[in-house]
């Protein structure tokens, strides 16, 4: 699309530079199978593999750490150049990445794909505008993705899904159940927020509910003969712009404090051996 | 004694004085364990009652990382994923000068002092090569702290000249004036190998000399550091090849210790079997390196010992506990 379409690069970058982060990103991950992080010492020159750590296109590919950061810093429809300049880069690339991969997920690659085409197809050699491509969207998915756009283009806004509270006590027979899910950001998912709740005889419950602009908490209450184990509120990853996914889920069985003893001793060792580095000195 | 017989002589030194190394082993952990402890609880905070301690449970858990270190603060912001095998990001950051967060220089700062007090009482342990007890130890402790309170002065003055504008003239201003016509990488890589080189070699004369001085303070039972600095470039003067031949063997023990440890370093933990032997490797290699420091100082002594004295001698008599009927009678 770069090149042949002609978008505007001042005002619209994110129309270039979003949709290449976005196929960069799709294209390594269909190539690079697994894609291990690499961290490059000694100046830049010594690459080294870590093989523990597998990127994921949806997070790393779209480089979601930078965007989490800079979340808040502009619109996305503000031209461009008055984008603040330190994380300008994060509203263009970033931002833009997620929520194509996002639509990926929520409306398919297939209807994506389509969309793609039918923009390149449209507005080659000619010079689109940002509602040129929505409308190409809205044509081709053929749905209203007005909403979307407007959280994800017109707002600085962020997605912030939780699970709040999970309980499971014996009520007689039964386990009485809650689940809370609260939307900690102001921006609101667009389409149904799927909520999951594991119990302990394998089976699972789902709720498909959409929010409205007011609902900033649901309740979820189960009376069932076994206890829930876990819950999680976009369990399927397809709103890839929350910026906090840690706080999707939560289990009965938490494992959080072994994990911390155990990365907790990785990183002592990392500073015995950095006080030792230094310590060579004395 | 040959360079080759004094590092012997050294490692067996270290081999005979297992407390020490034992000792210097529980500062370590001591200096680490309570900031350990306070990353658990950050950690653990974070991940709550999350699916996602599952997932770093089982392995490395990138994404929970990158959402740590957005919230982190404090000791926190150290919580990378380069923490894995940590060797190769110290090394690097050692030799490229990189920033520390202010919690890890406070670490680094207090472990250095405390090194600063035991070097006395290492160093005199290690010269006699006899158990010299705790009094014997910390009486030399006391004794050596300010006059190596003084060294440590210009040491300063000369790793802060090294580290700051030596460093910054070498890789900021010589290091792109070297590479500035260059198109192939290899070729900035040897350049920066042979900047790496010219500043290694620099650190390195300037740490031999201080070791002198400390091994020459502590078997003199030298008062004036100064003099003891002088000493040490004269021994070293003299002796420049047995001298620099020890230290280039204690330097490829430490790079193979390094070295193995790289090798044989296991990754994020998955089972509770493999979380234990990785903590369990881990401190080996602490135990392995700390082993090394003392081997310079051991070695260095023994060297010094043979050409100028005798095996086991230093100036200052052993302290008798309690010092005398008079202290007992005060």
């Amino acid at each position: 699309m770069y090149g042949i379409v002609g978008n505007n690069e001042f005002e619209d970058a994110w129309m270039d530079e979003g949709i290449n982060t976005f196929s960069t990103a799709r294209a390594i991950a269909q190539v690079y199978d697994p894609n291990y992080l690499a961290i490059r010492y000694f100046g830049g020159f010594v690459p080294w593999v870590f093989t523990d750590i597998v990127l994921s296109r949806e997070t790393e590919g779209n480089r979601l750490a930078g965007y989490r950061h800079d979340a808040r810093s502009d619109v996305q429809a503000t031209p461009s150049y008055q984008y603040f300049p330190a994380t300008g880069g994060s509203i263009t690339y970033n931002k833009t990445a997620l929520w194509l991969n996002t639509m990926e997920r929520w409306l398919g690659w297939p209807t994506l794909q389509r969309i793609m085409a039918a923009q390149f197809a449209r507005w080659q050699f000619k010079h689109p505008k940002p509602q040129d491509f929505f409308a190409v969207a809205n044509e081709t998915a053929r749905r209203d993705l007005t909403p979307f756009f407007d959280q994800v283009y017109r707002s600085s806004d962020v997605f912030d899904y939780a699970i709040e509270d999970l309980k499971s006590v014996r009520e007689g027979s039964n386990y009485r159940t809650t689940v809370v899910v609260r939307r900690n950001g102001e921006a609101r998912w667009p389409d149904f927020v799927k909520v999951v709740v594991d119990f302990s005889n394998g089976s699972r419950a789902m709720e498909l509910e959409r929010w409205n602009d007011d609902d900033r908490w649901k309740a979820y209450v189960y009376n069932r003969p076994v206890q829930a184990v876990s819950a999680q509120v976009d369990p399927d990853r397809v709103l890839l712009l929350d910026v906090d996914y840690t706080n999707n889920s939560m289990t009965l069985e938490p494992k959080g404090p072994r994990a911390a003893t155990k990365w907790s001793l990785a990183w002592m060792l990392w500073l015995q051996d950095a006080l030792l580095s230094w310590a060579a000195l004395v | 004694m040959s360079a080759f017989g004094a590092a012997i002589g050294g490692f067996r030194r270290v081999a005979r004085a297992p407390a020490l190394v034992a000792g210097v082993w529980v500062l370590t952990l001591s200096i680490s364990l309570p900031l350990a402890v306070v990353m658990r609880g950050m950690l653990a905070d974070h991940l709550g009652r999350s699916l996602a301690g599952e997932a770093a449970l089982r392995g490395a858990d990138y994404e929970w990382m990158q959402e740590f270190a957005a919230q982190a603060s404090g000791v926190g912001v150290t919580f990378r994923p380069t923490i894995i095998g940590a060797v190769l990001d110290n090394l690097s950051a050692f030799a490229d000068v990189a920033a520390r967060p202010a919690v890890v220089v406070a670490a680094a700062v207090a472990y250095i002092l405390i090194w600063l007090f035991l070097a006395g009482g290492i160093i005199d342990r290690l010269a006699r090569d006899r158990p010299s007890r705790a009094h014997g130890f910390f009486a030399a402790c006391g004794v050596f702290f300010f006059r190596f309170l003084r060294l440590a002065a210009a040491q300063a003055i000369v790793y802060g000249f090294l580290f700051g504008p030596t460093h910054r003239w070498l890789f900021d201003r010589l290091y792109p004036r070297m590479i500035h016509e260059v198109s192939v990488e290899r070729t900035a890589f040897f350049a920066r190998v042979v900047l790496y080189v010219a500043f290694g070699t620099l650190v390195a004369a300037s740490a031999l000399v201080f070791d002198y001085a400390k091994v020459r303070a502590v078997v003199e039972d030298r008062r004036s550091m100064l003099g003891a600095i002088g000493a040490a470039l004269g021994f070293i003067r003299r002796n420049y090849a047995a001298a620099v031949s020890l230290f280039a063997i204690d330097f490829l023990l430490f790079a193979a210790t390094i070295a193995l440890y790289a090798l044989v370093a296991p990754g994020a933990g998955r089972s509770t079997a493999t979380i234990v032997l990785s903590v369990a490797i881990g401190q080996l290699y602490v135990v392995a390196r700390l082993c090394v420091k003392l081997a310079f100082w051991a070695s260095e002594a023994a060297l010094f010992q043979s050409r100028l004295a005798h095996a086991g001698y230093t100036a200052r008599p052993e302290p008798v506990w309690p010092e005398s009927p008079a202290a007992e009678m005060i």
